[in-house]
Protein backbone atom coordinates (compact mmCIF):
# COMPACT_ATOMS: atom_id res chain seq x y z
CA UNK A 1 0.00 0.00 0.00
CA UNK A 2 1.36 3.40 -0.96
CA UNK A 3 2.04 5.93 1.77
CA UNK A 4 0.02 9.09 1.79
CA UNK A 5 0.86 12.46 3.29
CA UNK A 6 -1.28 14.01 6.00
CA UNK A 7 -2.36 16.76 3.61
CA UNK A 8 -3.53 14.30 0.94
CA UNK A 9 -5.19 12.16 3.60
CA UNK A 10 -7.15 15.10 4.99
CA UNK A 11 -8.10 16.22 1.48
CA UNK A 12 -9.35 12.76 0.59
CA UNK A 13 -11.23 12.37 3.88
CA UNK A 14 -12.86 15.78 3.51
CA UNK A 15 -13.97 14.96 -0.03
CA UNK A 16 -15.43 11.67 1.10
CA UNK A 17 -17.12 13.24 4.12
CA UNK A 18 -18.58 15.98 1.88
CA UNK A 19 -19.97 13.39 -0.56
CA UNK A 20 -21.42 11.45 2.34
CA UNK A 21 -23.07 14.57 3.80
CA UNK A 22 -24.51 15.54 0.42
CA UNK A 23 -26.03 12.08 0.01
CA UNK A 24 -27.53 12.26 3.49
CA UNK A 25 -29.01 15.71 2.84
CA UNK A 26 -30.50 14.56 -0.48
CA UNK A 27 -31.89 11.44 1.17
CA UNK A 28 -33.56 13.44 3.96
CA UNK A 29 -34.99 15.99 1.52
CA UNK A 30 -36.20 13.28 -0.87
CA UNK A 31 -37.90 11.29 1.88
CA UNK A 32 -39.46 14.38 3.48
CA UNK A 33 -40.77 16.06 0.33
CA UNK A 34 -41.66 12.79 -1.37
CA UNK A 35 -43.82 11.84 1.61
CA UNK A 36 -45.33 15.35 1.72
CA UNK A 37 -46.21 15.39 -2.00
CA UNK A 38 -47.57 11.86 -1.74
CA UNK A 39 -49.94 12.91 1.07
CA UNK A 40 -51.00 16.03 -0.85
CA UNK A 41 -51.47 13.85 -3.95
CA UNK A 42 -54.02 11.67 -2.16
CA UNK A 43 -56.32 14.72 -2.06
CA UNK A 44 -55.20 16.51 -5.26
CA UNK A 45 -54.82 13.77 -7.85
CA UNK A 46 -52.80 10.92 -9.33
CA UNK A 47 -50.05 13.07 -10.86
CA UNK A 48 -48.99 14.36 -7.45
CA UNK A 49 -49.12 10.83 -6.02
CA UNK A 50 -46.79 9.55 -8.76
CA UNK A 51 -44.45 12.55 -8.28
CA UNK A 52 -44.39 11.84 -4.54
CA UNK A 53 -43.55 8.18 -5.11
CA UNK A 54 -40.77 9.09 -7.57
CA UNK A 55 -39.24 11.56 -5.09
CA UNK A 56 -39.57 9.02 -2.28
CA UNK A 57 -37.77 6.48 -4.48
CA UNK A 58 -35.02 9.00 -5.12
CA UNK A 59 -34.76 9.61 -1.36
CA UNK A 60 -34.35 5.89 -0.74
CA UNK A 61 -31.73 5.71 -3.49
CA UNK A 62 -29.77 8.56 -1.90
CA UNK A 63 -30.08 6.82 1.47
CA UNK A 64 -28.50 3.70 -0.02
CA UNK A 65 -25.77 5.80 -1.63
CA UNK A 66 -25.15 7.50 1.73
CA UNK A 67 -24.74 4.10 3.39
CA UNK A 68 -22.35 3.06 0.64
CA UNK A 69 -20.31 6.29 0.97
CA UNK A 70 -20.22 5.80 4.72
CA UNK A 71 -18.85 2.30 4.25
CA UNK A 72 -16.27 3.60 1.76
CA UNK A 73 -15.20 6.28 4.22
CA UNK A 74 -14.89 3.71 7.01
CA UNK A 75 -12.82 1.41 4.81
CA UNK A 76 -10.58 4.28 3.71
CA UNK A 77 -10.07 5.54 7.27
CA UNK A 78 -9.44 1.96 8.43
CA UNK A 79 -6.83 1.41 5.75
CA UNK A 80 -5.13 4.80 6.03
CA UNK A 81 -5.45 5.63 9.75
CA UNK A 82 -6.42 2.62 11.91
CA UNK A 83 -4.24 -0.04 10.27
CA UNK A 84 -0.98 2.00 10.40
CA UNK A 85 -1.63 2.78 14.09
CA UNK A 86 -2.22 -0.92 14.84
CA UNK A 87 1.07 -1.78 13.10
CA UNK A 88 2.83 0.22 15.83
CA UNK A 89 1.79 -2.50 18.31
CA UNK A 90 1.59 -5.71 16.32
CA UNK A 91 2.31 -7.53 13.08
CA UNK A 92 -1.04 -6.70 11.52
CA UNK A 93 -2.35 -9.29 9.10
CA UNK A 94 -5.70 -7.69 8.37
CA UNK A 95 -8.09 -5.03 9.59
CA UNK A 96 -11.66 -5.13 8.35
CA UNK A 97 -13.90 -2.36 9.74
CA UNK A 98 -17.04 -4.20 8.60
CA UNK A 99 -16.31 -7.74 9.86
CA UNK A 100 -16.32 -9.49 13.23
CA UNK A 101 -15.52 -12.95 14.65
CA UNK A 102 -16.91 -15.84 12.66
CA UNK A 103 -20.46 -16.77 13.73
CA UNK A 104 -19.64 -20.49 13.83
CA UNK A 105 -16.79 -19.76 16.23
CA UNK A 106 -19.11 -17.65 18.41
CA UNK A 107 -21.50 -20.59 18.68
CA UNK A 108 -18.78 -22.71 20.29
CA UNK A 109 -18.09 -20.11 23.00
CA UNK A 110 -20.49 -21.07 25.77
CA UNK A 111 -18.98 -18.50 28.18
CA UNK A 112 -20.65 -15.69 26.20
CA UNK A 113 -24.11 -14.63 27.37
CA UNK A 114 -27.10 -16.25 25.66
CA UNK A 115 -28.32 -14.40 22.54
CA UNK A 116 -30.11 -14.86 19.25
CA UNK A 117 -28.59 -11.95 17.34
CA UNK A 118 -24.99 -10.88 17.03
CA UNK A 119 -23.30 -8.05 15.21
CA UNK A 120 -19.90 -6.46 15.33
CA UNK A 121 -17.18 -4.61 13.48
CA UNK A 122 -13.50 -3.70 13.33
CA UNK A 123 -11.99 -7.16 13.09
CA UNK A 124 -8.25 -7.01 13.80
CA UNK A 125 -6.03 -10.02 13.07
CA UNK A 126 -2.32 -10.33 13.57
CA UNK A 127 0.58 -11.37 15.76
CA UNK A 128 0.88 -9.59 19.10
CA UNK A 129 4.05 -10.28 21.12
CA UNK A 130 4.68 -13.59 19.39
CA UNK A 131 1.18 -15.07 19.47
CA UNK A 132 -1.87 -14.79 17.26
CA UNK A 133 -4.41 -12.16 18.31
CA UNK A 134 -7.91 -11.47 17.07
CA UNK A 135 -9.94 -8.55 18.36
CA UNK A 136 -13.28 -7.09 17.34
CA UNK A 137 -16.24 -5.09 18.54
CA UNK A 138 -19.14 -7.35 19.39
CA UNK A 139 -22.75 -6.89 20.48
CA UNK A 140 -24.94 -9.82 21.53
CA UNK A 141 -28.67 -9.31 21.79
CA UNK A 142 -31.82 -11.25 22.45
CA UNK A 143 -34.61 -9.98 20.24
CA UNK A 144 -38.10 -11.21 20.97
CA UNK A 145 -41.30 -10.22 19.25
CA UNK A 146 -44.65 -10.33 21.01
CA UNK A 147 -47.30 -9.26 18.55
CA UNK A 148 -46.63 -5.62 17.73
CA UNK A 149 -43.88 -5.19 20.31
CA UNK A 150 -40.26 -6.02 19.64
CA UNK A 151 -38.12 -6.32 22.75
CA UNK A 152 -34.37 -5.94 22.31
CA UNK A 153 -32.19 -6.90 25.25
CA UNK A 154 -28.45 -6.29 24.91
CA UNK A 155 -26.64 -9.05 26.79
CA UNK A 156 -23.13 -8.03 25.85
CA UNK A 157 -21.51 -5.01 24.29
CA UNK A 158 -17.78 -4.66 24.11
CA UNK A 159 -14.81 -6.41 22.60
CA UNK A 160 -14.07 -10.06 22.03
CA UNK A 161 -10.36 -10.80 22.14
CA UNK A 162 -8.80 -14.14 21.36
CA UNK A 163 -5.12 -14.88 21.87
CA UNK A 164 -2.88 -17.88 21.27
CA UNK A 165 -1.59 -19.63 24.37
CA UNK A 166 1.22 -21.44 22.58
CA UNK A 167 -0.07 -24.49 24.47
CA UNK A 168 -3.04 -26.78 24.24
CA UNK A 169 -5.46 -26.79 27.14
CA UNK A 170 -7.33 -30.01 27.82
CA UNK A 171 -11.04 -29.26 28.00
CA UNK A 172 -12.57 -25.84 28.40
CA UNK A 173 -12.28 -23.57 31.44
CA UNK A 174 -14.73 -20.67 31.76
CA UNK A 175 -14.25 -17.85 34.26
CA UNK A 176 -17.17 -15.46 34.19
CA UNK A 177 -17.95 -12.45 36.31
CA UNK A 178 -20.63 -12.92 38.96
CA UNK A 179 -23.51 -10.55 38.28
CA UNK A 180 -26.95 -9.99 39.74
CA UNK A 181 -29.51 -12.18 38.05
CA UNK A 182 -26.96 -14.74 36.90
CA UNK A 183 -27.92 -18.35 37.61
CA UNK A 184 -26.76 -19.60 40.99
CA UNK A 185 -27.06 -22.79 43.04
CA UNK A 186 -29.31 -25.34 41.36
CA UNK A 187 -29.80 -22.99 38.36
CA UNK A 188 -26.05 -23.05 37.78
CA UNK A 189 -26.14 -26.85 37.69
CA UNK A 190 -29.08 -26.67 35.29
CA UNK A 191 -27.06 -24.34 33.04
CA UNK A 192 -24.31 -26.97 32.91
CA UNK A 193 -26.91 -29.55 32.04
CA UNK A 194 -28.17 -27.27 29.24
CA UNK A 195 -24.64 -26.89 27.86
CA UNK A 196 -24.18 -30.64 28.06
CA UNK A 197 -27.36 -31.22 26.04
CA UNK A 198 -26.62 -28.53 23.44
CA UNK A 199 -22.91 -29.12 22.92
CA UNK A 200 -22.22 -32.55 24.39
CA UNK A 201 -19.64 -31.05 26.77
CA UNK A 202 -19.90 -31.73 30.50
CA UNK A 203 -18.95 -28.89 32.83
CA UNK A 204 -18.32 -28.90 36.56
CA UNK A 205 -18.70 -25.84 38.80
CA UNK A 206 -15.62 -25.14 40.89
CA UNK A 207 -14.69 -23.15 43.96
CA UNK A 208 -11.10 -22.16 44.60
CA UNK A 209 -9.37 -21.51 47.92
CA UNK A 210 -9.43 -17.76 47.18
CA UNK A 211 -12.67 -16.40 48.68
CA UNK A 212 -12.33 -12.98 47.01
CA UNK A 213 -11.92 -14.70 43.66
CA UNK A 214 -14.95 -16.91 44.32
CA UNK A 215 -17.03 -13.84 45.13
CA UNK A 216 -15.95 -12.17 41.89
CA UNK A 217 -16.11 -15.09 39.43
CA UNK A 218 -17.97 -18.25 38.59
CA UNK A 219 -15.63 -20.98 37.40
CA UNK A 220 -16.71 -24.02 35.46
CA UNK A 221 -14.53 -26.50 33.66
CA UNK A 222 -14.68 -29.68 31.66
CA UNK A 223 -11.54 -30.86 33.44
CA UNK A 224 -11.15 -29.53 37.01
CA UNK A 225 -7.43 -30.39 37.05
CA UNK A 226 -6.86 -28.08 34.07
CA UNK A 227 -8.77 -25.32 35.86
CA UNK A 228 -6.53 -25.54 38.90
CA UNK A 229 -3.47 -25.73 36.68
CA UNK A 230 -4.49 -22.43 35.08
CA UNK A 231 -5.83 -20.80 38.24
CA UNK A 232 -2.66 -20.57 40.28
CA UNK A 233 -2.88 -18.21 43.28
CA UNK A 234 -0.88 -15.55 41.40
CA UNK A 235 -2.94 -15.91 38.22
CA UNK A 236 -6.19 -15.55 40.14
CA UNK A 237 -4.90 -12.21 41.45
CA UNK A 238 -4.13 -11.16 37.88
CA UNK A 239 -7.58 -12.11 36.67
CA UNK A 240 -9.09 -10.05 39.49
CA UNK A 241 -6.84 -7.12 38.59
CA UNK A 242 -8.01 -7.29 34.95
CA UNK A 243 -11.61 -7.51 36.05
CA UNK A 244 -11.23 -4.48 38.33
CA UNK A 245 -9.90 -2.46 35.40
CA UNK A 246 -12.68 -3.59 33.09
CA UNK A 247 -15.41 -6.19 33.62
CA UNK A 248 -14.16 -9.22 31.71
CA UNK A 249 -15.09 -12.87 31.23
CA UNK A 250 -12.45 -15.43 30.27
CA UNK A 251 -12.42 -18.75 28.50
CA UNK A 252 -9.45 -21.07 27.98
CA UNK A 253 -10.09 -23.66 25.32
CA UNK A 254 -7.88 -25.52 22.85
CA UNK A 255 -4.87 -23.32 22.26
CA UNK A 256 -6.74 -20.03 22.76
CA UNK A 257 -7.65 -17.60 25.48
CA UNK A 258 -10.87 -15.70 24.86
CA UNK A 259 -11.65 -12.49 26.72
CA UNK A 260 -15.07 -10.86 26.54
CA UNK A 261 -14.45 -7.28 27.65
CA UNK A 262 -17.68 -5.60 28.74
CA UNK A 263 -16.70 -2.05 27.80
CA UNK A 264 -20.30 -1.15 26.83
CA UNK A 265 -19.01 0.77 23.80
CA UNK A 266 -17.86 0.41 20.20
CA UNK A 267 -14.16 1.06 19.76
CA UNK A 268 -11.92 1.85 16.80
CA UNK A 269 -14.55 4.25 15.42
CA UNK A 270 -13.45 7.33 13.47
CA UNK A 271 -15.71 9.87 15.16
CA UNK A 272 -16.26 13.54 14.32
CA UNK A 273 -15.27 15.56 11.27
CA UNK A 274 -11.63 15.59 10.25
CA UNK A 275 -10.63 19.12 9.20
CA UNK A 276 -6.89 19.34 9.85
CA UNK A 277 -3.76 17.46 10.93
CA UNK A 278 -4.62 17.92 14.58
CA UNK A 279 -7.92 16.07 14.06
CA UNK A 280 -6.08 13.18 12.39
CA UNK A 281 -3.68 12.95 15.32
CA UNK A 282 -6.58 13.01 17.78
CA UNK A 283 -8.15 10.08 15.93
CA UNK A 284 -4.83 8.20 15.96
CA UNK A 285 -4.48 8.75 19.70
CA UNK A 286 -8.02 7.47 20.25
CA UNK A 287 -7.22 4.30 18.29
CA UNK A 288 -4.00 3.78 20.25
CA UNK A 289 -6.00 4.15 23.47
CA UNK A 290 -8.66 1.71 22.21
CA UNK A 291 -6.09 -0.93 21.32
CA UNK A 292 -4.14 -0.54 24.53
CA UNK A 293 -7.34 -0.75 26.58
CA UNK A 294 -7.64 -4.38 25.43
CA UNK A 295 -3.94 -5.20 25.03
CA UNK A 296 -2.99 -3.94 28.49
CA UNK A 297 -5.47 -6.39 30.02
CA UNK A 298 -3.86 -9.17 28.03
CA UNK A 299 -0.39 -8.01 29.10
CA UNK A 300 -1.35 -8.49 32.75
CA UNK A 301 -2.17 -12.13 32.03
CA UNK A 302 0.82 -12.73 29.74
CA UNK A 303 3.11 -12.38 32.76
CA UNK A 304 2.22 -16.02 33.45
CA UNK A 305 5.06 -17.68 31.55
CA UNK A 306 3.86 -21.18 32.31
CA UNK A 307 0.55 -20.57 30.58
CA UNK A 308 1.69 -18.36 27.72
CA UNK A 309 4.52 -19.52 25.51
CA UNK A 310 5.52 -18.61 21.99
CA UNK A 311 3.19 -20.41 19.61
CA UNK A 312 6.15 -22.10 17.92
CA UNK A 313 6.77 -24.13 21.13
CA UNK A 314 3.30 -25.63 21.37
CA UNK A 315 2.91 -27.95 24.37
CA UNK A 316 -0.09 -29.31 26.22
CA UNK A 317 -1.70 -28.50 29.55
CA UNK A 318 -3.89 -30.74 31.64
CA UNK A 319 -2.68 -34.11 30.43
CA UNK B 1 -66.41 -37.37 65.14
CA UNK B 2 -67.63 -34.29 63.35
CA UNK B 3 -66.82 -33.52 59.70
CA UNK B 4 -64.82 -30.44 60.75
CA UNK B 5 -62.45 -32.47 62.89
CA UNK B 6 -62.03 -35.02 60.12
CA UNK B 7 -61.17 -32.28 57.66
CA UNK B 8 -58.65 -30.76 60.09
CA UNK B 9 -57.06 -34.18 60.69
CA UNK B 10 -56.93 -34.83 56.96
CA UNK B 11 -55.25 -31.47 56.33
CA UNK B 12 -52.77 -32.02 59.16
CA UNK B 13 -52.09 -35.54 57.91
CA UNK B 14 -51.56 -34.18 54.41
CA UNK B 15 -49.14 -31.53 55.68
CA UNK B 16 -47.28 -34.13 57.74
CA UNK B 17 -47.09 -36.40 54.70
CA UNK B 18 -45.74 -33.63 52.49
CA UNK B 19 -43.18 -32.65 55.14
CA UNK B 20 -42.16 -36.29 55.59
CA UNK B 21 -41.78 -36.95 51.86
CA UNK B 22 -40.03 -33.61 51.38
CA UNK B 23 -37.67 -34.40 54.25
CA UNK B 24 -36.96 -37.83 52.84
CA UNK B 25 -36.18 -36.43 49.39
CA UNK B 26 -33.91 -33.80 50.98
CA UNK B 27 -32.11 -36.43 53.09
CA UNK B 28 -31.51 -38.67 50.07
CA UNK B 29 -30.33 -35.68 48.07
CA UNK B 30 -27.87 -34.58 50.79
CA UNK B 31 -26.67 -38.14 51.25
CA UNK B 32 -26.03 -38.42 47.51
CA UNK B 33 -24.16 -35.13 47.54
CA UNK B 34 -21.88 -36.50 50.27
CA UNK B 35 -21.26 -39.57 48.13
CA UNK B 36 -20.55 -37.50 45.02
CA UNK B 37 -18.14 -35.26 46.92
CA UNK B 38 -16.43 -38.30 48.36
CA UNK B 39 -15.95 -39.71 44.85
CA UNK B 40 -14.53 -36.36 43.73
CA UNK B 41 -12.04 -36.47 46.59
CA UNK B 42 -10.93 -39.94 45.53
CA UNK B 43 -10.58 -38.73 41.95
CA UNK B 44 -8.54 -35.76 43.08
CA UNK B 45 -6.32 -38.04 45.17
CA UNK B 46 -5.68 -40.21 42.14
CA UNK B 47 -4.76 -36.98 40.34
CA UNK B 48 -2.12 -36.35 43.00
CA UNK B 49 -0.83 -39.88 42.60
CA UNK B 50 -0.58 -39.45 38.84
CA UNK B 51 1.28 -36.17 39.22
CA UNK B 52 3.62 -37.72 41.80
CA UNK B 53 4.35 -40.67 39.53
CA UNK B 54 5.24 -38.31 36.72
CA UNK B 55 7.46 -36.32 39.03
CA UNK B 56 9.15 -39.43 40.33
CA UNK B 57 9.89 -40.66 36.82
CA UNK B 58 11.39 -37.33 35.81
CA UNK B 59 13.43 -37.10 39.00
CA UNK B 60 14.73 -40.66 38.54
CA UNK B 61 15.95 -39.73 35.07
CA UNK B 62 17.62 -36.61 36.47
CA UNK B 63 19.48 -38.71 39.05
CA UNK B 64 20.63 -41.09 36.32
CA UNK B 65 21.97 -38.24 34.21
CA UNK B 66 23.65 -36.66 37.25
CA UNK B 67 25.31 -39.98 38.15
CA UNK B 68 27.60 -39.81 35.14
CA UNK B 69 28.94 -36.43 36.34
CA UNK B 70 29.09 -36.75 40.12
CA UNK B 71 28.96 -40.42 41.09
CA UNK B 72 31.12 -39.80 44.17
CA UNK B 73 28.87 -37.13 45.69
CA UNK B 74 25.78 -39.23 45.01
CA UNK B 75 27.41 -42.24 46.72
CA UNK B 76 28.40 -40.10 49.72
CA UNK B 77 24.87 -38.78 50.19
CA UNK B 78 23.46 -42.33 50.06
CA UNK B 79 19.97 -41.07 50.78
CA UNK B 80 17.11 -43.49 50.27
CA UNK B 81 13.48 -42.68 49.90
CA UNK B 82 11.11 -45.54 50.47
CA UNK B 83 7.41 -45.51 50.01
CA UNK B 84 4.84 -48.22 50.28
CA UNK B 85 1.49 -48.81 48.69
CA UNK B 86 -1.72 -47.75 50.43
CA UNK B 87 -0.29 -44.84 52.36
CA UNK B 88 -2.77 -42.40 53.84
CA UNK B 89 -2.79 -38.72 52.88
CA UNK B 90 -0.57 -37.66 55.79
CA UNK B 91 2.06 -40.32 55.22
CA UNK B 92 1.98 -39.57 51.52
CA UNK B 93 2.53 -35.88 52.22
CA UNK B 94 5.44 -36.65 54.58
CA UNK B 95 7.15 -38.83 52.00
CA UNK B 96 6.53 -36.17 49.41
CA UNK B 97 8.43 -33.75 51.60
CA UNK B 98 11.39 -36.15 51.66
CA UNK B 99 11.42 -36.50 47.91
CA UNK B 100 11.48 -32.71 47.66
CA UNK B 101 14.70 -32.83 49.68
CA UNK B 102 16.15 -35.28 47.14
CA UNK B 103 15.17 -32.94 44.38
CA UNK B 104 16.82 -30.01 46.14
CA UNK B 105 20.02 -32.06 46.62
CA UNK B 106 20.16 -32.80 42.90
CA UNK B 107 19.64 -29.11 42.16
CA UNK B 108 22.49 -28.19 44.53
CA UNK B 109 24.75 -30.72 42.79
CA UNK B 110 23.82 -29.22 39.46
CA UNK B 111 24.95 -25.82 40.75
CA UNK B 112 28.38 -27.27 41.60
CA UNK B 113 28.79 -28.97 38.20
CA UNK B 114 28.49 -26.50 35.29
CA UNK B 115 28.92 -29.32 32.75
CA UNK B 116 25.90 -31.07 34.30
CA UNK B 117 23.87 -27.86 34.06
CA UNK B 118 24.82 -27.47 30.42
CA UNK B 119 23.78 -31.03 29.59
CA UNK B 120 20.76 -30.63 27.29
CA UNK B 121 19.02 -33.75 28.60
CA UNK B 122 19.42 -32.55 32.20
CA UNK B 123 18.17 -29.11 31.20
CA UNK B 124 15.07 -30.60 29.58
CA UNK B 125 14.47 -32.75 32.67
CA UNK B 126 14.71 -29.66 34.88
CA UNK B 127 12.01 -28.02 32.77
CA UNK B 128 10.02 -31.22 33.04
CA UNK B 129 10.36 -31.17 36.84
CA UNK B 130 9.04 -27.61 36.95
CA UNK B 131 6.07 -28.67 34.86
CA UNK B 132 5.34 -31.68 37.05
CA UNK B 133 5.49 -29.36 40.05
CA UNK B 134 2.78 -27.21 38.46
CA UNK B 135 0.67 -30.33 37.91
CA UNK B 136 1.25 -31.48 41.47
CA UNK B 137 0.28 -28.10 42.89
CA UNK B 138 -2.89 -28.10 40.77
CA UNK B 139 -3.78 -31.64 41.83
CA UNK B 140 -3.11 -30.80 45.49
CA UNK B 141 -5.25 -27.64 45.34
CA UNK B 142 -8.08 -29.48 43.56
CA UNK B 143 -7.96 -32.20 46.22
CA UNK B 144 -7.96 -29.64 49.05
CA UNK B 145 -10.82 -27.68 47.44
CA UNK B 146 -12.88 -30.86 47.31
CA UNK B 147 -11.97 -31.76 50.89
CA UNK B 148 -12.85 -28.24 52.03
CA UNK B 149 -16.25 -28.43 50.34
CA UNK B 150 -16.89 -31.87 51.87
CA UNK B 151 -15.82 -30.83 55.36
CA UNK B 152 -17.89 -27.64 55.24
CA UNK B 153 -20.95 -29.64 54.29
CA UNK B 154 -20.24 -32.05 57.11
CA UNK B 155 -19.96 -29.31 59.73
CA UNK B 156 -22.82 -27.04 58.63
CA UNK B 157 -26.39 -27.58 59.84
CA UNK B 158 -28.65 -29.18 58.57
CA UNK B 159 -26.46 -31.27 56.22
CA UNK B 160 -24.36 -32.22 59.27
CA UNK B 161 -27.38 -34.24 60.53
CA UNK B 162 -27.15 -36.56 57.54
CA UNK B 163 -23.36 -36.71 57.72
CA UNK B 164 -23.43 -37.68 61.40
CA UNK B 165 -26.24 -40.18 60.78
CA UNK B 166 -24.08 -41.87 58.12
CA UNK B 167 -21.10 -41.80 60.47
CA UNK B 168 -19.00 -39.69 58.09
CA UNK B 169 -15.85 -38.01 59.35
CA UNK B 170 -13.85 -35.06 58.12
CA UNK B 171 -11.31 -35.73 55.38
CA UNK B 172 -7.68 -34.83 55.76
CA UNK B 173 -6.07 -32.02 53.76
CA UNK B 174 -2.94 -32.63 51.69
CA UNK B 175 -0.54 -30.17 53.22
CA UNK B 176 2.75 -30.81 51.46
CA UNK B 177 4.11 -31.92 48.15
CA UNK B 178 3.83 -35.60 47.56
CA UNK B 179 5.55 -38.48 45.90
CA UNK B 180 4.90 -41.79 44.22
CA UNK B 181 2.69 -44.21 46.08
CA UNK B 182 4.18 -47.42 44.77
CA UNK B 183 7.00 -49.42 46.37
CA UNK B 184 9.80 -47.38 44.92
CA UNK B 185 13.11 -46.08 46.03
CA UNK B 186 15.63 -43.60 44.82
CA UNK B 187 19.21 -44.14 45.93
CA UNK B 188 21.67 -41.28 45.77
Amino acid sequence: MSTISNQDLILELKTMQRKQNVMLALAVLGLFFGFLIFIVGIFEGAAAVITGIVILGAGILFLALWASRKKDLKNFAGERITAPVLREFMELESFDPNAFTDREELKTLSFLPGHNTEHGSDLIRGIYKGNRLELCDLTLQTITSTGKTVIVVTNFQGQLLSYGLGRTVEGCVEITKKTAGKPDGILKRMRNWGTSVSSGRTFENLETENEAFNRMFDVRAENPHTAFLILTPQFMERLMEVNEREATDFCFTGDRLYMAIRSEEDRFEIGGTIENASDVETVRQAIRADFMAAASLLDVLRENEFLFTQETQNRSIGK
Amino acid sequence: MSDTILIILAVLGGIAGVVLIGGLIWAVSVSNRFSRKSVKIEEALSGIEAALTKRYDTLSKMVEVARSYCQHELDTMNSVVRLRKGMDVKALADSAGRISEVENSVQVLAEAYPELRSNTVFDELQKGIRETEEHLQAARRLYNANVSSYNQMLSVFPSSLIGNFRGLTEKEFFTAEGFRTGDVEISL
